[in-house]
């Protein structure tokens, strides 16, 4: 199968795993037991002004029609109103969602780069205490869950040793710049604000580790597993009875063949990333998609949560896409394979 | 002819006896699978005999001394006291009933239609039913299942069984896939075959041919998936759409005890503390159980 053609496959898959998701969290946010928007306007409102509402939203047409009329909406990238604040949820959610953005991805790379490193330094010291200590941290990394590390961390770093701050995305003291992309670090970078910068990346710290901490231990450990698998070939065997140097070994032949089962493992480390970041942004104060989401679980805003769950499901989606794509093109014997479990 | 089929038998038992020796033989050649049956024993006698092995039963639900509130760990409250006086230790083992029973029931609900998905679509692979049936868990698996949970108790009131419904609503697929992968490369094996050409039914291939030929990566997907139904359902209550109070539930109280830090920081790190030994319990015992099945797909 040529690049192209397993793109456009993998494209034409995920289009109807979307539909599907759609038609499940739709069905999901519409069998509630009770009125939503009785419970929105509270008991004693008239049932008029609950009727009024309920017509306005469309919520007393039959369900296909429903479905159909918040599709149509959903792909013009229009969630409805919050029955809650009566806003618009994709205007709430375009202001929420960069920083869990901002987050997910500092938290991706410091998993990647660190995860790798890891990895590295135990098979190089196969056996040592290094490879000991790394195999004890990716233990801890799957049992333990995001928020234990989050407080864990809150505890050691922010509180005891004072390193790092605990809360929000920039010190008060300095100016924010402006919104450009709603990423802080970006934007001020963007702008040449230094300052800023520095405080958002300090702020970024303690909540992108302890989200990456799941992700870090098993990309380290199939880093480890693979690379030690791969130092038993005959290939790397027949590098050194030519005199290659073992650094060089390493860098240039053992690495890249082994780093394909890390990336391919990404897209399901991003969804963790995805999912831990609601109770990593409780523990930091993070004004997040996550915490709009959580609240809006709490107060039974259905545009609102629907919206959330669509787009994290969006997002994941897409980033799997890519996964698939990059390891494709890192590994043609994918291309090759039908396979129906990497269809996801 | 009697006596031979009873020989057979005998044969048969001293067989199996065997097997389990052997299989003893390789899970305790790692002395981590035993520390992981020795913790998920532990957490389990602790669950059952709760109300005997606490040091005070009473101070599991909506109980108050003010006196001692915010008590440091102690000879007389090992793990210390919560803001409002209550045994943290106690409340931990009281926790551990709900962690596993959430765990327990998550997974004997979710693994059964999990698995009788896999099995039909792989038996049936590259039919309608196959593709039918995967595209379905597609679907599921397309959401980080946290997240689903999450909006599945959005719509639902905030509680211990609601919380155990929406997650094993989004487990089952995880099941499906595994078996799903199995079962097809099953398929087309001889054994099969041989059943089809007997005339044996595709239940009786299915359940009796297949199935059994997937148990092992099933039962050692069902102990690691305790462990980390243990921490989605400790991360719904700390999100506060599990549990409620004063029910003791460990992700409960990590998340109450958090709004005393540092000062008090017991009162969230001996929950949080013990939901990892819990998890880390049944981590090691799964490792152990791969190793010893020699199972691969999990």
């Amino acid at each position: 199968m040529k690049l192209s053609t397993f793109i456009l496959r993998r494209l034409a898959l995920s289009v109807g795993v979307l539909l599907g998701l759609s038609i499940l969290i739709f069905v999901i946010s519409r069998v509630v037991p009770g009125d939503p928007v009785r419970l929105a306007l509270g008991a004693r409102a008239p049932q008029e002004v609950v009727d009024n509402l309920s017509a306005e939203m469309h919520l007393d047409r039959s369900y296909p029609v429903q479905y159909v009329m918040w599709l149509k909406g959903v792909v013009q990238g229009d969630f409805g109103t919050s029955l809650y604040t009566r806003r618009s949820v994709s205007q709430d959610v375009r202001s929420f969602l960069p920083a869990t953005l901002e987050l997910a991805i500092f938290a991706g790379i410091m998993m990647t780069f660190f995860g790798i490193l890891l990895g590295v330094l135990s098979v190089q010291k196969k056996n040592s205490w290094v490879d000991n200590v790394v195999r004890i941290i990716s233990y801890l990394g799957v049992v333990t869950p995001a928020f234990v590390f989050a407080i864990v961390f809150v505890l050691l770093f922010g509180f005891y040793m004072d390193a790092f701050p605990i809360s929000g995305r920039i010190s008060p003291s300095v100016t924010p710049p402006p919104f450009i992309t709603g990423m802080i670090t970006v934007d001020s970078l963007i702008t040449g604000n230094f300052r800023a910068f520095f405080s958002a990346l300090t702020h970024l710290f303690l909540p992108a580790l302890s989200l990456s901490m799941a992700g870090l231990s098993q990309q380290a450990r199939i880093a480890r597993s693979s690379m030690s698998d791969n130092l038993q070939k005959d290939y790397i065997l027949a590098h050194r009875a030519y005199g290659i140097p073992e650094r060089k070994i390493m860098s240039r032949y053992l690495l890249k063949p082994s780093l394909i089962p890390t990336v391919s493992i990404l897209g399901l480390d991003f969804a963790a990333l995805l999912s831990n970041a609601f109770l990593v942004e409780l523990v930091f104060n993070w004004p997040g998609i996550s915490r709009y989401g959580v609240n809006a679980i709490l107060r039974k805003d259905l545009n609102a949560v629907a919206a959330v769950v669509m787009i994290l499901g969006i997002t994941f989606v897409v980033v799997n896409i890519i996964v698939d794509v990059v390891v494709a093109y890192l590994d043609p014997r994918i291309r090759m394979r039908r396979d129906r479990t990497s269809a996801l | 002819m009697h006596s031979d089929t009873r020989e057979i038998q005998q044969r048969l038992w001293e067989k199996r006896k065997d097997n389990l020796r052997r299989a003893w033989y390789k899970f305790s050649g790692n002395y981590l699978s035993i520390v992981g049956l020795v913790i998920v024993l532990i957490v389990i006698l602790l669950a059952i005999f709760a109300p005997w092995v606490s040091p005070y039963p009473e101070h599991r639900g909506a109980f108050v001394d003010f006196s001692k509130s915010m008590e440091p760990p102690s000879s007389e409250h090992l793990l210390g006291t919560d803001a409002v006086g209550r045994d943290i230790l106690t409340r931990v083992i009281f926790g551990f009933r709900f962690s596993l029973m959430m765990g327990f029931v998550v997974i004997g609900l979710a693994a059964p239609p999990g698995i009788v998905a896999g099995l039909v679509a792989g038996y049936f692979r590259d039919t309608w039913v196959d593709t039918l049936i995967m595209r379905i868990t597609d679907v599921f698996l397309a959401v980080p299942p946290l997240i689903l949970a999450m909006a599945i108790t959005a719509v639902l009131p905030p509680n211990v069984f609601y919380a155990m419904l929406a997650v094993t609503l989004m487990w089952w697929p995880w099941y499906a896939r595994l078996v799903y992968g199995i079962a097809s490369s099953l398929q087309n094996e001889f054994f099969v075959q041989a059943a089809q050409v007997t005339g044996a039914s595709t239940p009786y291939i299915i359940f009796k041919e297949i199935l059994p030929n997937s148990v092992s990566a099933i039962f050692t997907k069902m102990t690691l998936d305790v462990g980390i139904v243990i921490i989605i359902a400790a991360s719904l209550s700390f999100v506060g759409l599990g549990a409620q109070p004063p029910t003791p539930d460990l992700g409960t109280m990590v998340s109450d005890g958090a709004k005393y830090m540092p000062d008090q920081w017991w009162m969230t790190v001996c929950p949080a503390l013990a939901i990892v030994f819990t998890v880390l319990g049944f981590n090691l015992l799964g490792d152990g159980l791969r190793d010893m099945l020699a199972v691969e797909e999990v």
